[in-house]
Parts: C-alpha cells; sequence; structure tokens
C-alpha cells in the first residue's frame, strides 16, 4: 500500500510517532480517537486494520462524556488524542485537547507517578514498570 | 538447576532467539529451562523444543488495566505484583535477560535469583556490569545508532553462549517439486509492495517460466485471508505459525518482506530471498542462517525510520524495482541448485543490480573489521577471535 507523502501524511506520521509507541499492539483492540478528518482515518485504518476504531468528535470534556456514554456498553483499550490536527499548543483547541487528554488517560498516568514517587524498593521498581506499559 | 530466560520482544524477534536459547540447553544440558514471553508472543511457544514452562507477561492485560478508567491504579499494580511472585517462587538458579530494553531490566531487578546476567536498571539507568557487548547494546538502544550487529550475535558475546545454526532438516530437492512460498505483507506499508506488482509477477512466472500455478503458495495470517484470496489467483493458505512452518520446510525457496515468518523459515533448511524494503534493516534483523539472500535498495533515503513515514515525495524503494527482473530473479533462485556459491544468475539482471544490492548472510564477515573501525569502536574486551555474522555484500 503505497500512500501519496502529502502534508496530512506527515502529520499523520508526526501523531503516531507520538502516540502510538512502537511496542504498543493494537491488534484487535477497541480504541477511541477524540478529533479526526478523512485522511487521517483513511491512513489510520490502512496502519492499523485489525483496530476497532472510533473516530469521535467533540467540543467540551462534557461533550466527550455524552459522547461516551454512548459507548457505555463498549469495553475500549485506549483513547488517543488525535493532537496534531489541533494546531500549534497555543491555539485554544489545542488547549481543549490537551484538558481532555488530562481528563482521561492523563488521569492514570498522574497516579501511577504520584505512586512512583512515594514508594520505595521493589514497589517502587513494581510502578515503573507499569510505567514502561503506559501510553 | 532452573534457568528462567527472560525475552519479551516481539513474536519475530523471540523466534530469532531460539538459536541462543538452543544454546543455552546446551551448555546446561540437565537444567530446566523456562522462558519468560509476551503474551502476544504466545504463538512462538509452538515452534519451540527443550523449553520446560512458559511464563505469558500479561503486557495486553496491564495495559488495558492501566488506560481503563473504571479500574483503580492498584488493579494493574497487583496484577502485575502477583505475576512476579509466582515467577519467583519457582527459586531459579539462574535468571538470564535476553531482551535489551528498560521493562526487561526492571524485572530483572524484581525476580530473586542468586545468579543474575543481562541488563538490569538501578539508580534510574540501565546497568551492563562492565560487559563490553551489553554497554554496545545499552549504547545502540539509547542512540537511535544503526546496528552493525545482529542483536542475537552481540548477546551471544555477551552471554558467552555459541549460536549455531539448528536446521530442523535438510531440504531435498527431489521430494519438494520446487515448491516457491511467498509472505508478502506486512503492518508496515512501506515494507511491502503493492499487491499487484506481485499478482503480474506471478502472472509471468506462469506464463512465460513455465513455473506451475500450483508450485507457487502465499501464506496468509486469518485476519487477511479472504482479502488476499480475492485477489490472487494462486493458493493463498491460511495457516498459524506452525503449519507456516511445516510450509515453508516443506518447500525450496521462501521469499519474504516481514521478519516473523523470514525467522521460522530460519529454523528450516529451505532457501530463502528476504526483500528489505522502507525500514527493513538486515543488519539488524537478518535471519539467523548462512546464506539467506538479502535484496536491499540502494538508493540514499534507504532505510527510512521505524518512526516516520517516508521522506519522498513517492515511495523510491518501490518503484526502483522492474516487475520483469524481479520475475527472473525469483526464476534463476527457484532453479539454482541449493547452497551454490557462484550466484551467476543474478549477473543478467543489470538493472536489477543496480537499484538494488545483494547480500548473504554469512557467519564469516571479511567485512567485520573494516565496519567495526569505521562506525564503531568496540572495546578491547571483545573476543575478536570468533566470527560475527553480518553481511557480505555478493560481488557479481
Amino acid at each position: 500500500m503505497q500512500f501519496d507523502n502529502d502534508r496530512s501524511f506527515k502529520k499523520y506520521n508526526q501523531w503516531k510517532s507520538l502516540f502510538i509507541p512502537n511496542n504498543l499492539d493494537l491488534t484487535n483492540a477497541q480504541i477511541i480517537i477524540l478529533g479526526t478528518d478523512n485522511s487521517f482515518s483513511k491512513y489510520f485504518k490502512t496502519d492499523f486494520p485489525d483496530t476497532n476504531v472510533f473516530f469521535l468528535n467533540c467540543h467540551s470534556v462534557d461533550d466527550l462524556k455524552n459522547l461516551l456514554t454512548q459507548f457505555e456498553n463498549k469495553k475500549y483499550d485506549y483513547i488517543i488524542p488525535n493532537r496534531m490536527f489541533w494546531g500549534n499548543a497555543d491555539s485554544p483547541a489545542y488547549q481543549l485537547m490537551q484538558n481532555l487528554y488530562q481528563s482521561l488517560i492523563g488521569k492514570n498516568i498522574k497516579e501511577l507517578n504520584d505512586e512512583i514517587k512515594k514508594t520505595t524498593g521493589d514497589e517502587k521498581l513494581t510502578w515503573s514498570v507499569l510505567q514502561e506499559l503506559v501510553l | 538447576m532452573k534457568i528462567l530466560l527472560i525475552s519479551l520482544q516481539k513474536l519475530g524477534d523471540v523466534i530469532h532467539s531460539f538459536p541462543l536459547i538452543q544454546g543455552v540447553k546446551s551448555k546446561y544440558p540437565s537444567a530446566s529451562i523456562s522462558l519468560l514471553i509476551n503474551d502476544e508472543a504466545s504463538g512462538a511457544a509452538e515452534l519451540i523444543s527443550d523449553i520446560d514452562n512458559i511464563y505469558l507477561f500479561p503486557r495486553k492485560k496491564l495495559q488495558f488495566l492501566l488506560s481503563n478508567q473504571i479500574n483503580s491504579i492498584s488493579t494493574p499494580y497487583y496484577n502485575l505484583k502477583t505475576f512476579i511472585e509466582k515467577i519467583n517462587n519457582q527459586n531459579f538458579d539462574l535468571v538470564i535477560n535476553m531482551t535489551f530494553t528498560t521493562l526487561s531490566a526492571k524485572i530483572l531487578d524484581l525476580l530473586h535469583s542468586s545468579n543474575k546476567i543481562g541488563i538490569s536498571y538501578k539508580n534510574s539507568q540501565t546497568q551492563t556490569k562492565n560487559n563490553a557487548w551489553f554497554r554496545y547494546l545499552n549504547e545502540l538502544a539509547s542512540s537511535n545508532k544503526q546496528p552493525l550487529f545482529l542483536y542475537q550475535d552481540c548477546l551471544s558475546k555477551a552471554l558467552n553462549i555459541p549460536i549455531k545454526e539448528n536446521l530442523t532438516k535438510s531440504a531435498d530437492i527431489n521430494l519438494k517439486n520446487k515448491k516457491i512460498v511467498f509472505q508478502l505483507t506486512s503492518a508496515d506499508p512501506r515494507k511491502q509492495l503493492d499487491l499487484n506488482i506481485w499478482n503480474q509477477v506471478f502472472y509471468n512466472l506462469i506464463h512465460n517460466y513455465n513455473i506451475s500455478k500450483n508450485q507457487i503458495s502465499i501464506l496468509s495470517s486469518e485476519n487477511e485471508y479472504q482479502e488476499l484470496k480475492a485477489f490472487f489467483d494462486v493458493n493463498v493458505i491460511n495457516c498459524n505459525l506452525k503449519q507456516a512452518f511445516d510450509l515453508i520446510n516443506d518447500s525450496h525457496l521462501f521469499f519474504s518482506v516481514d521478519t516473523s515468518l523470514s525467522h521460522v523459515a530460519a529454523l528450516t533448511a529451505t532457501d530463502q530471498i528476504v526483500f528489505n524494503l522502507g525500514p527493513a534493516q538486515p543488519n539488524k534483523i537478518s535471519p539467523y542462517k548462512t546464506n539467506v539472500i538479502h535484496v536491499i535498495p540502494k538508493i540514499n533515503c534507504y532505510p527510512c525510520s521505524h518512526f516516520k513515514g517516508c521522506s519522498q515525495v513517492t515511495t523510491l524503494c518501490h518503484q526502483a524495482l522492474d516487475i520483469f527482473e524481479l520475475t527472473e530473479f525469483i526464476y534463476s533462485k527457484t532453479n539454482s541448485i541449493k547452497n551454490d556459491k557462484a550466484l551467476s544468475q543474478f549477473e543478467i539482471l543489470k538493472s536489477f543490480k543496480d537499484n538494488f544490492g545483494i547480500y548473504l548472510s554469512t557467519p564469516d564477515s571479511v567485512l567485520r573489521a573494516k565496519i567495526e573501525n569505521k562506525r564503531y569502536q568496540l572495546s578491547n574486551n571483545l573476543n575478536q577471535n570468533i566470527p560475527i555474522k553480518t553481511l557480505t555484500e555478493v560481488t557479481l
């Protein structure tokens, strides 16, 4: 499968290098990607044909929560922000996505980092093994 | 004696490490050997013998628990803790870390054993215990430098465990009816050619080179089976790793574009051609087997990064291929005598040769010292007397 090396493909690859580490196996995973466009979803579906992906567009945390209730009986493995399409770090859209990210995956990462800080010895090491496994 | 080997790698890399695992078994023939691999690599268990127990590290489950907001953060912690305790209860006499990741280094530190070998993690950094080969691997892992040697070679040196090729059985060309098995797809689209090209290659082989349609088989995973079956007019076989091994072992030639099955094929005596496109680097992933033929693009942008897309306007390494030359190349290997060294039939592939380099993996590379001096100064502690497997360009 060949892609034209256009601007959107470059952006897609930038996003992928940030949010999909090499050791993350998305085979048969259920994932939600926040924010998308047509070319992005085309690249992603070609890259990860065995991943069950839902693309959600939303404008606030409440908006997102409402959307997620539609998936209440669906287990999802990852929620990944499509941050590359939300402009530079100063843009309101980017800040919004940052907040969404922190309210979802970011919560667990923060708790994980807190546990690593307050523990010692094998307990600390066990938490830090988990840290290696997060996005 | 109870030994645990840690190989927390991807499936292909775990299979790639089989010769080293067999080397451990040869070194400790009476020992009970256990293997710790990722749950996603469990398919490798079907292919390896001489292992008494296999422990599956629950990577996928832990990642799910970590990202799922419904669970408390302590749930994955206690899952991991219980798993580590289960292994520690086995009281291993020796634990060997055959993986070069921070994750495996931390796990090695959590395991209790009087004798632990391999990269560990202490004081917020990886530790290599003054072993030059481990230092080389450690530096490689953290520097994004191109590898000079196969990872398994370095590990063999670091652990002082010789690797021997241990092919399942000698291929008998008369019994095989010159079957050709292809593995054409990859999770990374840069590594695989457009399937239309293969359709044309098969058409040429059948209509212009008298290759029978029944001689050609394409291996497929369950996920891609329907798509490939609908696309190709030759045999498409839906198979697991063990079935793929049997099919390759019963063939004259195996042609692949990705690593997992090329490592499976390396366990057989079947001739192999590996097409390296995009980010595929034979110095890093060459199957551990003598005389595997590697075809490598001779263009400036090769190899591209694993982490970035193709940097060109169009995929140059794909376009450099001429379908007729590719057909002729495959045909020439189909009809060559096994293990011939002359490779004389490549000489007619002039433009093929211009665009692509043809390499053989060999255990006695004459380029080793030159490469060492040019690109990396290894420590004097390294054992210089034992040859390192690397790649030698074939003089045509």
